[in-house]
């Protein structure tokens, strides 16, 4: 492993690659910065231009995005009491008071030190978890790999959004919008409606610059933000050595939780940063000290979100099943270069493996430099106003949509999911669970299909499987437990306003 | 808080503010009725599409039309329940806040209309520079910013991405 890891550094260290690195970490900081932003935006936007790339630096480009705005969106939480990303919301909650004491420094110190931490550390488990994880998906079948499927989408269809059942409609929405096209197995064309251009289906980059990055935009018009224009100074005094040893078991501790909710389907950084954060509160000595400015309420969310780039890398690179919003861009990225990610990828594609794992140590390392060194310049670019900010990140959505296919039924097709998006979004409906099922649609539905043709009909074949019946009867568990906690809720609820009246009486 | 909401007669109720206006009433969870009946309406589209896909030439394996039937039948469920929800849970709105922005919003998606519509007949780098010109126009930015932007912008993604990645825009440069 450790002459792997020597090769894949080797790799990553070329002068393109370094630079490509920074690039990504510069553009990750810069969307990450920016509230209604966030790095799945920044990686749907640049996805398409990565086709010119091959596909080791493509993807070391992406992971540097992906990591610099899980960090970035601290800086506003910071500043302006406003998460950049939603992983940042939990570091508003002791950052902002810190903040407003005249410590912006020193929280923005703890913050990116936390960061870069956390993100070593769940690079770590990343690299020490692929290979079994690899092993035991090897006894996979389509069986398995259709319940699998479910599952992820059942939980993400569960805990990304405020109601359950908008959240599974979003997944069949996303289901629906996958079956566009002509059929893979049969060559049959579905749901095109006679339309010739919609034969080859809807591709991926227009639905995630559609969604990610024009829904935004339109959620950007409708009404200016509060803080654009703002001025700010800040103090620059770090966080002092003594600080930081002090914060070294908050770090460990978040990064293992951060590394563990990454890798549950749908979790991510906003889950385990907000798990971090009420962690540390609960071990705390100090507890009443959280939300007035705790430097371990700013170094708990901040590692746990890091740490969780690695997690959510496990399931996408061993499985095939995205961690989180930004994982489905790059399982996108993946895809475009023709690599399947899932049990042989280890084996087959070594050496990118390996350089992504490479890549990971530099984009942190990366981000750490150009985070401590411009933080007065971040600042200055939260004071970007909307009505400048807005128009470029839809320029760039429809130079990114055009230089996917070189054609403009591309753009209108991002145009036409970036209203989509918006809508849903006005209806409350969420768009993570959607864009993952687009993914995750041909892996349901092929593998559903293949086990029922090697099983001659036979739908049993996916209770007979240890795996396959556990991995369902876990979906039907994320489905059924909101519904049950509910009415337990709602039973609990009837029973004390019954008691009121009683004692009233 | 749910049997308060029951009690409340809702803001038209109470007269009109001191403005004069008398505030608009939303019948509770209307939005969320209208998204079940326009997403059942997309359910039954899709039944009805699929009625017409060939059967599976494998005994035993599913056609083309089973995966696309399979979730429109839980559409229509998950839409019955979404509207069964609505219906008897009062706090159940969209999450808005306020009205939004109709005109602007539509606006902007008729500014990207009209780039899909020339910009290939035109020059892409043009058309770029005056759509985000009249976004920002739209979005009250002062005039020599929004020009000075917009050229800069097209500019930028001239050399970055027609000229250093090679991307074939359509252009008269």
């Amino acid at each position: 492993m450790l002459g792997d890891l020597l090769i894949g550094l080797q790799i990553a260290l070329t002068a393109e690659n370094l630079a490509l690195i920074v690039a990504g970490t510069v553009l990750g900081v810069l969307v990450g910065v920016m509230p209604g932003l966030s790095s799945t935006v920044g990686l749907a936007i640049v996805l398409p231009f990565t086709v010119v790339l091959p596909p080791i630096p493509a993807l070391l480009m992406m992971v540097a995005i992906y990591t610099a705005a899980e960090y970035a969106g601290s800086i506003t939480a910071i500043v302006l009491g406003i998460p950049g990303t939603p992983a940042a919301v939990s570091t508003t909650f002791d950052g902002y008071p810190l903040s407003r004491r005249g410590e912006t420094g020193k929280a923005l110190g703890v913050s990116i030190l936390s960061s870069a931490a956390g993100g070593l550390l769940g690079t770590l488990v990343l690299v020490v978890a692929l290979g079994p994880i690899s092993r035991f998906s090897l006894a996979f079948g389509p069986a398995e790999y259709f319940a699998l499927g479910v599952f992820g989408l059942a939980i993400v269809g569960n805990l990304v959004a405020g109601s359950v059942v908008k959240g599974f409609i979003s997944v069949v929405i996303g289901l629906l919008l996958f079956v566009v096209g002509m059929d893979v197995l049969s060559g049959y064309p579905r749901l095109t409606f006679g339309t010739p251009a919609l034969l080859d289906g809807l591709h991926l980059i227009p639905a995630m610059i559609g969604f990610f990055a024009l829904a935004e935009a339109f959620k950007l018009i409708e009404g200016p933000n509060a803080f654009s224009g703002a001025k700010h100074r800040i103090s620059r005094k770090l966080p002092s050595w003594a600080e930081m040893r002090s914060l070294i078991p908050t770090i460990l501790r978040s990064s293992a939780i951060g590394s563990g909710v990454g890798a549950v389907p749908g979790a991510g950084a906003t889950v385990a940063s907000l798990i971090a954060w009420n962690e540390a509160k609960r071990i705390s000595k100090r507890p009443e000290q959280f939300g007035t400015g705790a430097l371990e309420g700013v170094c708990a969310p901040e590692a746990a979100n890091n740490a969780s780039v690695g997690g959510a890398m496990i399931p996408l690179l061993t499985l095939g099943i995205p961690g989180s919003a930004s994982t489905a861009v790059l399982l996108g990225g993946l895809m475009l270069h023709g690599i399947n990610p899932g049990p042989m990828l280890i084996t087959e594609e070594r050496e990118l493996v390996y350089a992504v794992f490479a890549g990971f140590v530099l984009a942190v390392l990366c981000m750490l430099f150009v985070g401590l060194a411009g933080i007065a310049a971040w600042v200055r670019v939260i004071s970007l106003p909307t009505g400048v900010l807005t128009p470029i990140v839809v320029g760039f959505s429809m130079v990114g949509a055009y230089a996917f296919g070189h054609n403009m039924f591309d753009v209108g097709a991002a145009i036409f999911f970036g209203v989509l998006g918006y809508v849903m979004l006005r209806f409350g409906f969420p768009l993570v669970p959607a864009i993952l099922a687009l993914v995750l649609g041909f892996m349901v539905e092929s593998n559903y299909r293949r086990a029922l043709s090697a099983s001659g009909g036979d739908h049993t074949v996916f209770v007979t499987s240890p795996i396959s019946l556990i991995l369902l009867l876990l979906a039907a568990t994320s489905f059924m437990l909101p519904i049950v906690r509910r009415h337990l809720a709602a039973q609990a609820e009837d029973r004390e306003t019954a008691g009121a009246a009683t004692d009233r009486g | 808080m749910q049997e308060h909401a029951r009690t409340d007669p809702g803001p038209a109720a109470k007269g009109p503010a001191a403005n004069g206006r008398v505030p608009r009433r939303v019948p509770p969870g209307s939005p969320d009725l209208v998204a079940a009946a326009l997403l059942t309406l997309v359910a039954v589209t899709v039944l009805y599409d699929t009625l017409h896909y060939p059967d599976s030439v494998s005994p035993g394996a599913p056609g083309p039309a089973a995966f696309p039937r399979l979730l429109a039948m839980l559409l229509l469920v998950l839409c019955g329940w979404l509207a069964v929800r609505a219906w008897h849970d009062n706090t159940a709105r969209a999450p808005t806040r306020g009205r939004p922005a109709w005109s602007r919003n539509l606006t902007a998606l008729g500014l990207m209309a009209a780039f899909v519509l020339v910009a290939e007949r035109t020059d892409f780098f043009l058309s770029m520079a005056a759509l985000v010109a009249s976004l920002m126009f739209l979005l009250g930015e002062p005039p020599a910013r929004t020009a000075a932007t917009a050229l800069l912008f097209a500019g930028f993604v001239y050399a970055a991405f027609y000229w250093l990645f090679g991307v074939p825009f359509p252009t008269v440069f």
